[in-house]
């Protein structure tokens, strides 16, 4: 059969397909060699009992290395240890275990394990060697990982002894120590899209905390317990990447002369970030992003680089490592810095420094990986994955993946349940402040509701950005062929494709059945697309329901009630979360996050374990 | 009040009790032409609310403030003649300062609607009590008077006229508050005040009796209720309608010319 060439993204080809209903006609394969590890208070305790002797053994064999302690900040008695995996004496790249221990006594353990690792743990290039071998691709930022050796697993299984290196355009590269090639390229970037005053985008006033410095005001807040910083507006990617990487001029944060604050993305920005703060302290008791109270960093940017975008660099990147908060502008020029984005952007940070404190990677890209079909069809041909070519816009034709002659195909849940987490609080933040309703500065289950422009409805017209009620209401794609995934069943999967020197990419090329859906971009492995499933679920637990998808109903704690579920969901990300964990992962920290706070019998309870069950967890 | 208002109070006064006195020097009657007394004594004063708006974190609060009457002590100088039989004319400076004899100054409760520092339309509801006000009052009064001479020794006066009025006194134009993050509540301090001033013109009735050890030398005591109204100036809002004046009650010196 002749080579066939595709080209993507390619939207044309999108239109002329549809969101297939069913269930995916080809079973899919796990060829994941990562144990993972769930178990706690809803599994069996002799269960419990046997991994918890599994992870002692470990520990006295050094193969899981004591990372931090901390003491549960919200049920007596709870002490949480998180561990990493270590594989002759180097950390492996996602791979640990946090427990929950109560007076002693093991309470739950989740995590990862790489079992299948052979490689040679002694490096064949140093640091220095990397940098100058990659000194025209790679420009380091100041702050470098202080263990960089690490161990890491590649997309199709393997393993490389890498040097993880921190770019100033806030990218973590992983650099073979054997070899120097690229092995893995972490785009850190999470993407979202004195009392002053002063107006936010919609014209509503804001009271804004503002510092008194010389004959100006800045944007520095110093009523919270913590600073609260926004710079900008900065105007070109150059000062971007700047900032983000840590480094900080006089003149970057924002100011005004009298405290009549006039930019109104400024005033959003600085008084959203200070909502959000406020909700993370009073709904939570969490002190800033870390728990600690560590300085927020925020920045309002009209540059190329944030166009229709609004992202956190997580630590070591940012002013003075805490992180930096990105709010750009859509291509109409509204500032994206409504209350929920803010709030969602912030929680990126809270999760990252929440699950930092188990382990030293915080929260990171976890791939599944499974076979697809072997054949699939275009524009109604059927096309082995063999002869298949993706050609991308810069004209390189690039083979797929493929695995016994099936697709080899990845999703990245570590990625969605980040993504997820940050929508959820995002709208409770949101509904914490606004009252509820349907038009602007009003608070609903949307994301980016008041910011149209960025949102996809069908047919391309402007409408919310993602929905935590109905996620299949909208579309992924602007010319709307396929809906937001709100059942497991529906998880989008990628196609994987080769690059130059061994790399593999992930391409924007959606595998659903024996059909093939080009997307306009990959979405770092669906981050944002497959976040529905687990943001649905906190809609479903919170207000109840119908899942659209399995037909299954759920009753929820009520609207007056859902700080219980936030609750929950804080919990699982602040005290029990390991840092790579699947979707299936993922529901049982949350089953038994709400046994810890409420028990399984409770109305929460039996909501939670609903709604896991009503989206396919 | 100003100085200057001050000074035109006393200008417009002056010339009157002058006036009236001088004639009286050269008569004769069945009692002396004239008396001097100088006193000592406290007057009470009515105790008064006001609500006034003012404003902090970019937002405007409210707050009522139930000043305390008090006993303001001061000192009274007054002249009288006889002019016409039993008929005199008269005149006299009242300055009275503080809220008692104890120097405490003027008590004041206050409840007030204070602006969160972060949210608008979240005000707080805070209350307590402000202390050490200070108050000034100077009357100055013109009198008719008629003297009874109720034995050798014995005179007493009665009396009515216009009182100009000078006002200084403290005012409560905010609170002061403790509070730490998130602000959601916020505890009592103390007061902001602002000292304000303003004159008018009123009245004055009242009952003096001296009592005599010689011709000229005596004892005695002054009843005065004195009534008036000025107007305070604020920070926000209208000015504030005040009463002023009271019943003061004195004793001292009494000379007899």
């Amino acid at each position: 059969m002749a080579m066939r060439t595709i080209v993507g993204p390619l939207l044309t080809l999108v239109a002329v397909l549809t969101w297939q209903l069913s269930s995916p006609a080809v079973e899919l394969e796990p060829i994941s060699e990562v144990t993972r590890v769930s178990v706690g208070a809803w599994s069996d305790a002799s269960e419990l009992r046997k991994v918890d002797a599994l992870i002692e053994d470990m520990i006295t064999a050094g193969e899981l290395v004591l990372e931090a302690t901390h003491v549960d900040t919200q049920i007596s008695g709870r002490k949480h240890e998180g561990f990493v995996q270590s594989f002759q004496g180097i950390p492996v790249y996602g791979a640990n275990i946090a427990r929950q221990t109560d007076r002693g006594e093991t309470i739950s353990i989740f995590g990862s394990i790489h079992t299948g690792i052979d490689i040679n743990p002694n490096p064949l290039f140093s640091v220095s060697d990397l940098v100058a071998l990659r000194d025209k691709n790679i420009s380091l930022a100041p702050r470098q990982p202080i263990q960089p050796l690490k161990i890491v697993r590649r997309l199709d299984g393997s393993y490389s002894l890498a040097y993880e290196l921190t770019g100033d355009d806030a990218v973590s590269y992983f650099m073979d120590a054997h070899d120097g090639r690229m092995v893995m390229k972490l785009d850190e970037k999470h993407r979202q899209s004195a009392v002053g005053f002063g107006k936010g985008v919609h014209g509503d006033s804001k009271k804004i905390s503002a510092t008194k410095s010389s004959a100006r005001y800045e944007a520095r807040d110093q009523l919270r317990p913590t600073d609260i910083v926004t710079f900008g507006p900065l105007k070109s990617d150059d000062d971007l990447n700047r900032l983000a990487g840590g480094v900080v001029l006089p003149s970057d944060i924002a100011t005004n002369r009298d405290n009549n604050w006039t930019r109104r993305g400024i005033v959003d920005t600085h008084v959203h970030m200070g909502w959000t703060y406020d909700y993370f302290f009073k709904r939570h008791s969490w002190g800033g992003l870390s728990g600690q109270n560590s300085k927020l960093y925020g920045v309002r940017s009209s540059s190329a680089f944030a166009r229709n975008n609004a992202f956190f660099v997580p630590p070591p990147f940012g002013p003075e490592g805490q992180g930096l908060a990105i709010f750009g502008t859509t291509s109409q020029g509204t500032p994206i810095t409504t209350l929920d984005i803010v709030a969602h952007e912030l929680m990126h940070g809270v999760t990252e420094f929440g699950v930092r404190r188990r382990n030293g990677d915080g929260l990171v890209a976890t791939y599944e990986e499974t076979l697809g079909p072997s054949v699939i069809r275009v524009d109604g041909d059927p096309i082995q994955c063999e002869d298949l070519v993706l050609r991308s816009s810069d004209g390189i034709g690039r083979s797929f993946v493929c695995s016994g002659g099936r697709f080899v195909v990845v999703s990245n849940h570590g990625g969605a349940i980040g993504e997820a987490l940050s929508d959820v609080f995002g709208t409770a933040t949101e509904n914490f402040f606004h009252p509820p309703g349907n038009g602007p500065l009003t608070a609903d289950y949307y994301l980016g509701e008041d910011l149209p422009e960025l949102g996809r409805l069908s047919g391309n017209r402007l409408g919310p950005t993602r929905s935590l009620d109905d996620p299949a209401s909208l579309m992924i794609d602007p010319v709307g062929a396929i809906g937001y995934p709100d059942h497991f069943s529906r998880l989008l999967r990628f196609a994987l494709v080769k690059m130059g020197g061994g790399y593999l990419a992930i391409a924007p090329v959606v595998l659903v059945g024996d059909e093939l859906f080009v997307v306009r971009s990959a979405d770092g492995g669906g981050v944002h697309w497959n976040s529905t499933l687990l943001s649905h679920v906190f809609y479903l637990a919170v207000e109840g329901g119908r899942n659209r998808t399995s037909g299954k109903d759920v009753r929820g704690v009520g609207y007056v009630n859902r700080g219980q579920i936030e609750r929950v969901f804080f919990r699982a990300v602040t005290e029990l979360m390991p840092g790579s964990l699947l979707f299936s992962d993922m529901a049982n920290v949350i089953r038994q996050a709400v046994i810890d706070l409420f028990g399984r019998s409770s109305l929460a309870g039996s909501s939670v374990f609903d709604a896991l069950d009503a989206v396919g967890l | 009040m100003t100085d200057t208002n001050w000074r035109g109070v006393v200008l417009c006064l002056a010339p009157l009790i002058i006036g009236s006195v001088g004639p009286a020097l050269a008569q004769d009657g069945p009692v002396s032409s004239g008396v001097l007394s100088i006193n000592l004594g406290v007057q009470t004063a009515s105790a008064f609310s006001a609500a006034l708006p003012f404003t902090v974190n970019v937002e405007q609060g409210s707050l009522t403030a139930d000043y305390e009457g008090g006993q303001l002590p001061g000192i009274d100088v007054s002249i009288g003649m006889r002019v016409w039989k039993n008929l005199g004319v008269g005149g006299g400076v009242s300055a009275l300062r503080g809220g008692s004899f104890s120097g405490k100054g003027i008590s004041v409760d206050v409840s007030a609607r204070v602006p969160h520092p972060i949210h608008y339309d979240r005000l707080r509801d805070v209350s307590g009590t402000g202390e050490g006000l200070a108050k000034t009052e100077i009357g100055l009064h013109l009198q008719a008077m008629w003297l009874i001479p109720l034995t050798e020794r014995l005179l007493v006066t009665v009396f009515a006229g216009p009182t100009a009025f000078a006002v200084e006194r403290d005012l409560v134009i905010g609170v002061e508050t403790q509070e730490t993050y998130p602000y959601d509540s916020t505890e009592f301090k103390g007061v902001s005040a602002k000292n304000v001033s303003d004159s008018t013109v009123g009245f004055n009735v009242g009952l003096d009796f001296g009592f005599y050890f010689s011709q000229h030398i005596g004892v005695g005591g002054l009843l005065r209720f004195s009534r008036g109204t000025v107007y305070l100036d604020v920070p926000e809002g209208e000015a504030l309608s005040v009463e002023t004046g009271g019943v003061q009650s004195t004793a001292g010196l009494r000379i007899r010319f």
